[in-house]
Order: C-alpha cells, then sequence, then structure tokens
C-alpha cells in the first residue's frame, strides 16, 4: 500500500471478531497526530486483535502511546493482543504503557456534600484563628513576665521596614484626602457663609478617623500581605516545621516581633498622616484668605486631647489586628504554589475589614463612654 | 557509540559572572550515546548542565549543542535550541498548580498537534514509563520527593526531545526503582536513539547505563578523565578518577 503519509496504519477484518492493525512507516507525534483517529478504534465484537508493525521504521514515544492505546482498549474489551514486527525494546516499552494502571475516576460531589465541605472549611478556619489568637496572647503574657523570649533585634529590623518606609505613602494619601475633603466641601460651606468652617471638618475627620484609618488600610495592603507571604513562604518550605522540630515556637519567634513592630510604629504613622490631612485642608482654605494663625486657633476650639489620643489608640489597635490576621493567614499557608498567593489575598482582605469594623466599634464605644 | 558530536566543548569555562567553576573544558558528546557526567559534590555538575541547557553562558571558549554554539547564537537560535531538548532538573520543578498528568501534557498541547484523547495517551504512556499512570491525577505536592523526581523525567521527555539532561534522576530512589528507571533509559536510547546527558553519583547505574562518562576533578577545577567506566576504572590513574569510582576517600597528594 502506497500512501502519501511517510506513515499510515490500516484495520483488516479476518475470521469472526479477529482483526489485524498494520502499522507502518515512521511514526512520530506528527504522523500520530494524524492516524490516531483511523488507527485507536475498535469494533465492538472484537476477540482478537494481531498488530502487526513489521513495516514500522521509526517509532517515538507519541507512536508507542498509540500503539499502548490500542492494546488498552482491546484488553480492556475482553481480546486477546498479539504484538508482531516489534523489537523486544519496543515491545516492552508498549507493554509498560499499555498495562499501567490508571487512576480511578474522580468521584462526583452533590451539593449537599459540597455545602457541608463548605461549612466545615469556615469551621476549621474559625477554629485555627482562635487557636493562633489564644497562642499568641499567651505569648504576649509571656513576654511581658520575661521580655528577654522577644526577639528584639528582629522586631527593630521589621519596624524599620513597616514603619520608617510606609511614612511616604501614608503622608501623601493623608494629604490628598485632606485636600480633597477640604475641597469637595468648600462649595456646601460658602453658600451658608461659612468657608472659613471647612477647616473644622477636616480637622476632625482627619484627627477622629480618617487619620487612623488611612494607615490601617495602608498597613494592610502593605504589611498585612507582606507577613502573610513571608510566613506563607516559610511554611511551604518547610521553616516552620523546621522551627518546630527545634521546639522554637513560630507564634513567639515569628509573630510576636512583627506585631509588637507594627503596634510601636502604626500610631505614628496615623500621627503623621492625620498631620499632613490637616496641612492637605489648610492648602484649601489658605487659597480663601484663611491665616495659619486662625486655622490652628479654629481646630483648637473643636479638638482635644482626648481627640489625638483616640487617633493614636484605633491605629494601635489597627495595627495588632492586621498584623495578627496577616500572619495567621501566612501561618495558614496550604501546599501547591497558588498558597502563598491565597494568603497574602486573604490577608489583605480580612485586614481591611477587620480595620473598618473595629474602626466602628471602637467610634461607638467612645461616643457612649462620652470621649 | 560513535555517532556524530551532538555536544561540543572547546577550552570552555563555566561558572557565575566573574566566579569560574571549571574551565578548559574540551570533549564531545556523541550522538545516541548515554554520557554520564559525574564528580564530587560542588564540583559543578549542575552548572556545566545548567550551561548545556542554555540557562548560563559559558564564561570563555565555546560549548556547541546541537549544531548551536551557545555563545554566538541569537535568541531565536536558542528557542530553537530549547524545544529540541528535554531537561529534568535537580529538584524537580514541577507545576505545582497542575496534576502529574497535566505537567506532562503541558509541552505536547503546546508543540503539538495531538488532539484530546491522543494527548492523554500520550502523556499516560510517558507517566507509565516512570511507573506513575495511577496517580495521574494527584498533584506534585501530594506526592513523595522521589515520585517528584520521576514525574519531572516523564515530562523532560514528553517531546521526545533527541537530547535529554537528567539532574540525578535517581538520588533518593530505592534501588529496584532506580534499576527500573535505568532500563527505561537504555530501552528508549536504543529504541529513539536519544542522547541522555546524565548527572548522577550512582556507581551500579553507571556501570549499567554508561557508554562514556565524564568525571570532574575539583582539585584542578576541570575534567579528572573521560572515557568509558570500566576503561576509566582500569586505566586512568587520576586520584579524583579512582578515588571515585572505587567509593573510597580522596587521598592528600604526596
Ligand atoms: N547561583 C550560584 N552563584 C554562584 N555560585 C554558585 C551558584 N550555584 C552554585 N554555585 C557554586 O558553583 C559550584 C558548583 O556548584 P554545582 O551546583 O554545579 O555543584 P554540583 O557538582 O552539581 O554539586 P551536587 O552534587 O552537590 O549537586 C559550587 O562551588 C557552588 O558554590
Ligand atoms: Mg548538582
Amino acid at each position: 500500500m502506497t500512501s502519501a503519509l511517510p506513515a499510515s496504519a490500516c484495520w483488516t477484518a479476518q475470521a469472526s471478531g479477529a482483526f489485524t492493525l498494520t502499522i507502518s512507516g515512521a511514526l512520530s507525534a506528527i504522523t500520530v497526530a494524524q492516524l490516531w483517529d483511523s488507527c485507536v478504534r475498535l469494533d465492538a465484537k472484537v476477540s482478537a486483535v494481531n498488530i502487526d508493525l513489521t513495516g514500522v521504521t521509526t517509532c517515538d514515544g507519541a507512536g508507542l502511546a498509540m500503539i499502548a492505546q490500542v492494546k488498552r482498549l482491546a484488553t480492556a474489551a475482553g481480546a486477546t493482543v498479539l504484538l508482531r514486527g516489534a523489537s523486544a525494546e519496543l515491545a516492552h516499552l508498549i507493554d509498560t504503557a499499555a498495562d499501567a494502571p490508571r487512576p480511578p475516576e474522580a468521584r462526583q460531589v452533590g451539593v449537599a456534600e459540597d455545602v457541608g465541605l463548605a461549612v466545615m472549611g469556615t469551621v476549621d478556619t474559625s477554629a485555627g484563628l482562635m487557636e493562633f489568637t489564644g497562642e499568641t496572647l499567651l505569648c504576649a503574657v509571656a513576654a511581658v513576665r520575661q521580655p528577654r523570649i522577644v526577639r528584639w533585634r528582629d522586631a527593630l529590623a521589621i519596624a524599620a521596614h513597616t514603619g520608617f518606609d510606609a511614612i511616604p505613602v501614608t503622608c501623601l494619601l493623608g494629604f490628598i484626602i485632606g485636600f480633597i475633603i477640604a475641597f469637595q466641601t468648600m462649595p456646601t460651606f460658602q453658600q451658608y457663609g461659612a468657608g472659613d468652617k471647612v477647616s473644622l471638618v477636616v480637622g476632625v475627620a482627619m484627627v477622629r478617623e480618617l487619620g487612623p484609618l488611612i494607615t490601617g488600610i495602608v498597613l494592610a495592603g502593605r504589611t498585612g500581605s507582606a507577613f502573610a507571604a513571608e510566613l506563607g513562604t516559610m511554611v511551604v518550605t518547610n521553616e516552620i516545621d523546621a522551627l518546630r522540630t527545634f521546639g522554637l515556637n513560630p507564634v513567639r519567634f515569628l509573630v510576636l516581633p512583627r506585631m509588637l513592630a507594627a503596634a510601636f510604629t502604626t500610631p505614628f504613622l496615623s500621627l503623621f498622616a492625620t498631620i499632613m490631612g490637616v496641612l492637605g485642608g489648610f492648602v484649601v482654605v489658605s487659597a480663601q484668605g484663611v491665616s495659619l494663625a486662625f486655622f490652628v486657633q479654629q481646630l483648637q476650639g473643636v479638638l482635644h486631647g482626648s481627640d489625638l489620643i483616640q487617633g493614636v489608640f484605633k491605629a494601635g489597635v489597627f495595627a495588632l489586628l492586621v498584623t495578627g490576621v496577616g500572619c495567621a493567614a501566612g501561618l495558614a499557608t496550604k501546599e501547591g504554589p497558588g498558597a502563598v498567593g491565597a494568603s497574602a489575598t486573604r490577608a489583605v482582605v480580612a485586614g481591611i475589614v477587620l480595620v473598618i469594623i473595629s474602626d466602628g466599634i471602637m467610634g461607638w464605644i467612645f461616643f457612649m463612654v462620652g470621649i | 557509540m560513535d555517532g556524530p558530536p551532538v555536544i561540543t566543548l572547546a577550552d570552555a569555562s563555566v561558572g557565575y559572572g566573574t566566579e569560574v567553576v571549571l574551565h578548559g573544558l574540551t570533549f564531545a558528546v556523541n550522538q545516541g550515546e548515554i554520557f554520564i557526567i559525574a564528580g564530587g559534590s560542588g564540583c559543578g555538575k549542575s552548572t556545566l548542565l545548567k550551561t548545556f541547557i542554555t540557562l548560563l553562558q559559558p564564561l570563555a571558549g565555546e560549548i556547541t549543542v546541537d549544531g548551536t554554539p551557545l555563545r554566538s547564537a541569537s535568541d531565536d537560535a536558542v528557542g530553537g535550541l530549547r524545544r529540541r531538548i528535554g531537561v529534568m532538573y535537580q529538584s524537580g520543578a514541577l507545576f505545582g498548580g497542575l496534576s502529574l498528568l497535566e505537567n506532562v501534557r503541558l509541552p505536547l498541547e503546546e508543540f503539538t498537534s495531538l488532539s484530546g484523547d491522543a494527548l492523554d495517551a500520550v502523556a499516560y504512556a510517558k507517566l507509565a514509563l516512570v511507573g506513575l499512570a495511577g496517580d495521574a491525577n494527584k498533584l506534585p505536592s501530594t506526592i513523595s520527593g522521589g515520585m517528584q523526581k520521576r514525574v519531572a523525567v516523564a515530562r523532560a521527555l514528553a517531546l521526545d526531545p533527541p537530547i535529554v539532561f537528567l539532574d540525578e534522576p535517581t538520588a533518593g530512589l530505592d534501588p529496584s526503582t532506580s534499576a527500573a528507571f535505568d532500563e527505561m533509559i537504555v530501552d528508549l536510547n536504543k529504541l529513539l536513539g536519544t542522547t541522555f546527558v546524565v548527572v548522577t553519583h550512582e556507581l551500579p547505574s553507571i556501570f549499567r547505563i554508561a557508554h562514556r562518562m565524564v568525571i570532574l576533578d575539583h582539585a584542578c577545577a576541570g575534567v579528572g578523565g573521560i572515557g568509558s567506566p570500566q576503561a576509566l576504572r582500569d586505566e586512568c590513574r587520576v586520584e579524583a578518577v579512582q578515588a571515585f569510582l572505587n567509593r573510597r576517600p580522596v587521598r592528600a597528594a604526596q
């Protein structure tokens, strides 16, 4: 038989149920792609298959896979299979490929099971988070009793990164937000002839709310994600396991210095953001001819020291929440290359949500207490 | 094996940036050969292999792989060469997000015209060669280190490349799996004429599969000896070579 192809395959029927598959030529990924459909198909009533490879000149892995697939399907259909004209190596490799067990079919997961698994997953996560919180508190108590157990040197290095390096971005955001608030509220105030009162809005909003809030959100995006990725990578590379087998507690070793560093630096960042925000507001009102002295005097009228302390306190709480949830997400990292990314995402989302919710709760408490 | 040379080194140096790890390398690997690179830990086997597979540039001299001179080749030529070689990295380097089957299927999907069923069957066949077809749906993180190595070999073989580089394929495997692996290499080499360049420390494996080998010598940062394992053992007088093939510590020079 001649053919345009450098390789060919044809089935011929012999006696009842016996078939011969004659393959010849050079088998490669290219010829196999063309031959596959005509070659890998079986008669329903097949009882014996002869595979004649006498005419095969060369055969690569794709050819091997094709022949093995025919053998495999025929054997599964209960037919006997005979290879003819194959070298010992080829026959051995075909048998290896054809006789290898395949993995069991994936089990279908029903809706009920899906929901159940999701619920169990949530319960698991919550339990893990509680365990983490407990462990962190225990460590914190131990650290208060015995400050030596804290790795202060690490904490200092981390503080430089999470605090000092975050100053530019926090200040910039604070300034822009203060500027925008003043700019947007100005027309309304001017309608009532109270353009100079804009400074009050900016001052109160920045000091009590936005300064700490901006800082918290920057912290979640910058530091929470970084901590999650760092600890997550350590989980994936078994470094956390190595710590544990040395009898070292990862919470004391890794989490505590991070949380301390953030808790120490974030209030300062919040203070900077607040000051820059108020300055941003001043830039707008100064264009209306308000002098700095008058601006400051007005602010002093509505803001008290307790407002500033309130803001700083909030920033500290945000720092603990954001870095805590970031480290927890990192330590809970699963296997696989996407796992670290998933942990970082979880850290950022949970961090921002926690910042805003806790801001609301603290605002309410301060209001009830009457500060 | 006396095929034409597929890899030639002419007074080549390899290393990282300014740090030369090996220098004065002059030898050739012939087509259809199973060629072993051996030598003490840290002597530069992986570095040499990384240079062959175009991840590192030779620092001096010239290395030609399958007709492509590595120092003067264009990016296109290097890209073409990369498609003609199969590589198994020392660490496995499987794609962690893909199942074992998908790891092997990926290059087939990208570079062949095979269709769905055929792709699966070819990928299964490659996994069967390393004895892992039954685990095809697992993720790399859920199998053992030795199994990961075997999958990495199956992936290196996916496109039936004419030259295959393996960095310690049998390290960490039990003796019987390791022996089955050797048989597979020998079979594939006979059947497909594939050239294998294998880094390994395992003496039984070397004597079973090697046509020729080079033993790198840490002391002179170059070639200690080259030839068939038997010839090296019986005739080569270089201390590093004798120490390696007779499995004894290197004796200090007199
Ligand atoms: N990325 C790198 N940058 C600089 N030097 C390196 C780098 N990787 C390895 N080296 C150095 O190159 C030398 C050779 O390393 P190489 O990894 O090639 O050793 P090897 O022979 O493969 O050892 P092993 O048997 O342990 O795998 C070592 O001295 C090592 O310190
Ligand atoms: Mg190495």
